[in-house]
């Protein structure tokens, strides 16, 4: 076997691993400021891919163009979860708050890929004929070049959001103390509100593009979201360059397993890397 | 005993038992069908509460041995082999995926158990498409049952929910359920008192599975058949989860009517709108999470009351 088609896989796996990373910093946010492992993460993924099929279907429109209207209605649909539902189970006293978390956002994920199986009851996925690019023995479609711009990009944007902005600086002072954060006058409740939208419009954004690279399936959202807990928990809490450089290697290791073993195997592939994962640093995500 | 105290309660428990032997001669087998799926997921759901309730460990992962158990029996009696050393064969699997999975299990905390356990049931469901000359792969396993096993299938799992029920309450007085309540408050306090966590969480993991694992068994030799779906789908892994916290999992009788009125709302549903099953399922589990002990108005009647006795850190 020549090495192009490894070459190629490669990059693949880079794209994919690329659209898990964003993803996974927008788990990474949520769980950073409220310690709230949001289960319906991967849910929302679906949900805007559905949401996005659905508009592309009836108006023909351009995905990138739709993209940008979904993306911010979903930062909308996070806000409004956060207050509706998350913001009350917080209030509760510690030990049953871990437990009406899990519950209470594993119920709204099922609710949300339920509707979107009634919606699209099949695989649903978008395909543009784009044309191939050739760099000596190796060829990738300038979709998955373009799809590879728009994770840096966004990744860019993110940077500058978090380290470069009022809200960015009173998001990281959340994290690393809410106590004293909230001395200082960051309005707490609002705050974890504003990264709920941000954290699910990552998420949204990421479900929109991975609908130009595989078919996605309406019950998808719960295996997106143990994909993404991988990520995080292995690239560290908080740290977006460790999350990015997680989620690449996670992309990677199931193009190949894929490609190796069998498709039917790559999603295992991310679950034995999560069992894993979880059992050699869980006590590390919680200690910070 | 500990919880039938009076002469009413005996009275009560007497009657339930003769109205629940003389069912199947007096009513047709559609509706004992419908009872042995009852009481499995009662079963399912005492065993979840075993753990849940004295250690406050939330095992999502039940439905791993109740689809290992109702694997193995369908693979021992697809392969002709008796049904008593197909029982035997089951068990022995049963415990030694729970020992396994145990081990690595008790070392994740909090939330993290619930999700790792979790991950558990999705990777067994990846096995079960996936490992196509052991699990018949998508399709499953048909098996023949002989006639009236739905039959013997009822009783045996009256008995095993009385069994658990007995069981749970003596857990709870006896030194064990003791040791499992000091892991519930303070792990690391338990600790130092010289309690070995791990062991009595491996411990009472091991029982809970034994159960649930059984009730697997049971559903394949009534059913005739098994399939990733019935063995580790969404309905098996949250039902009886849901039954458990919805109705309080604080007191031992609860789970047993919580799951009687939730099986035949899913029932119900199943047999209408299919297609709303997630979605109420998804409702419920949020229900559970907001209301906990709080939906249905019985949790102050006497035959909800923890009688042992022992008040519980959070209720």
């Amino acid at each position: 076997m020549t090495l192009a088609p490894l070459l190629e896989l490669l990059i693949f796996g880079i794209l994919l691993g690329g659209i898990y990373g964003l993803s996974a910093i927008g788990l990474s946010l949520i769980f950073g400021i409220a310690r709230v492992l949001n289960l319906a993460h991967g849910a929302f993924a679906v949900l805007a891919a559905a949401v996005s099929f659905v508009v592309i279907q009836a108006t023909g429109l351009n995905l990138l163009f739709v993209a940008m209207l979904v993306v911010p209605l979903f930062f909308v649909a996070g806000y409004v979860y956060e207050i509706l539902l998350i913001h009350r189970m917080l209030s509760f006293n510690r030990e049953r708050r871990i437990e009406a978390l899990i519950l209470g956002t594993l119920g709204f994920g099922l609710v949300t890929e339920s509707i979107v199986s009634i919606i699209i009851p099949r695989n649903f996925g978008v395909n543009y004929q784009f044309l191939p690019i050739s760099f000596g023995e190796i060829t990738v479609s300038t979709l998955r070049l373009l799809l590879l711009a728009v994770v840096a990009i966004t990744t860019v944007i993110l940077h500058f959001i978090v380290y470069k902005t009022w809200y960015g600086k009173a998001l990281r002072a959340t994290i690393d103390d809410a106590e004293t954060a909230q001395l200082m006058g960051i309005n707490f409740d609002r705050i974890t509100s504003i990264t709920f939208g941000l954290g699910t419009a990552l998420s949204a954004l990421g479900g929109i593009l991975l609908l130009l690279v595989f078919n996605i399936s309406p019950n998808m959202g719960f295996p997106i979201t143990l994909k993404v807990l991988a990520i995080i928990i292995l690239g560290g809490l908080g740290s977006i360059l460790g999350s990015l450089a997680a989620s690449i290697a996670l992309g990677i290791s199931e193009t190949f397993a894929g490609f190796f073993l069998d498709t039917a195997w790559s999603n295992s592939i991310s679950l034995v890397v999560l069992l894993v994962v979880v059992l050699i640093k869980s006590e590390g995500l919680l200690r910070r | 005993m500990i919880i039938m105290k009076t002469a009413e309660d005996i009275v009560i428990a007497a009657l339930a038992l003769a109205t629940m032997s003389a069912v199947p001669f007096v009513s047709s087998s559609y509706i004992v069908f419908l009872l042995n799926g009852i009481m499995v997921l009662a079963l399912c759901s005492l065993s979840f509460n075993l753990v849940y309730a004295d250690t406050g460990y939330m095992n999502l992962g039940n439905s791993v041995p109740f689809g290992v158990g109702a694997y193995a029996f369908a693979f021992a009696l697809s392969h002709n082999w008796s049904a008593t050393l197909a029982v035997v064969v089951s068990i022995l699997a049963i415990l030694f995926f729970s020992a396994l999975s145990g081990i690595f299990i008790v070392r994740l905390k909090g939330a993290y158990y619930a999700i790792g356990t979790l991950a558990l049931v999705l990777f067994a469901q990846a096995l079960a498409y996936n490992l196509g000359w052991l699990t018949g792969g998508y399709q499953g396993i048909i098996v023949n049952v002989a006639g009236g096993s739905a039959y013997s299938a009822y009783y045996i799992l009256a008995f095993l929910n009385a069994v658990l029920l007995l069981l749970t309450a003596a857990i709870r007085k006896s030194s064990f359920g003791y040791r499992m309540r000091s892991i519930k408050g303070n792990e690391i306090v338990a600790s130092t008192l010289g309690i070995n966590a791990a062991v009595n969480k491996v411990i009472v993991l091991i029982i809970g599975s034994l159960f649930a694992g059984i009730a697997g068994i049971l559903s394949t030799s009534y059913n005739g058949f098994v399939t990733s779906e019935s063995s580790f789908g969404i309905s098996i892994t949250f039902l009886p989860v849901i039954m458990a916290i919805l109705l309080g999992s604080f007191s031992i009788v609860a789970p047993l009517i919580g799951v009687t009125i939730v099986a035949l709302a899913s029932e119900i549903f199943v047999t209408t709108i299919p297609q709303l099953t997630d979605f109420m399922l998804g409702i419920l589990l949020i229900l559970a999470a907001l209301y906990p002990k709080n939906l249905i108005v019985l949790k102050n009647s006497r035959f909800l009351k923890n009688k042992s006795g022992v008040r519980s850190a959070s209720s």
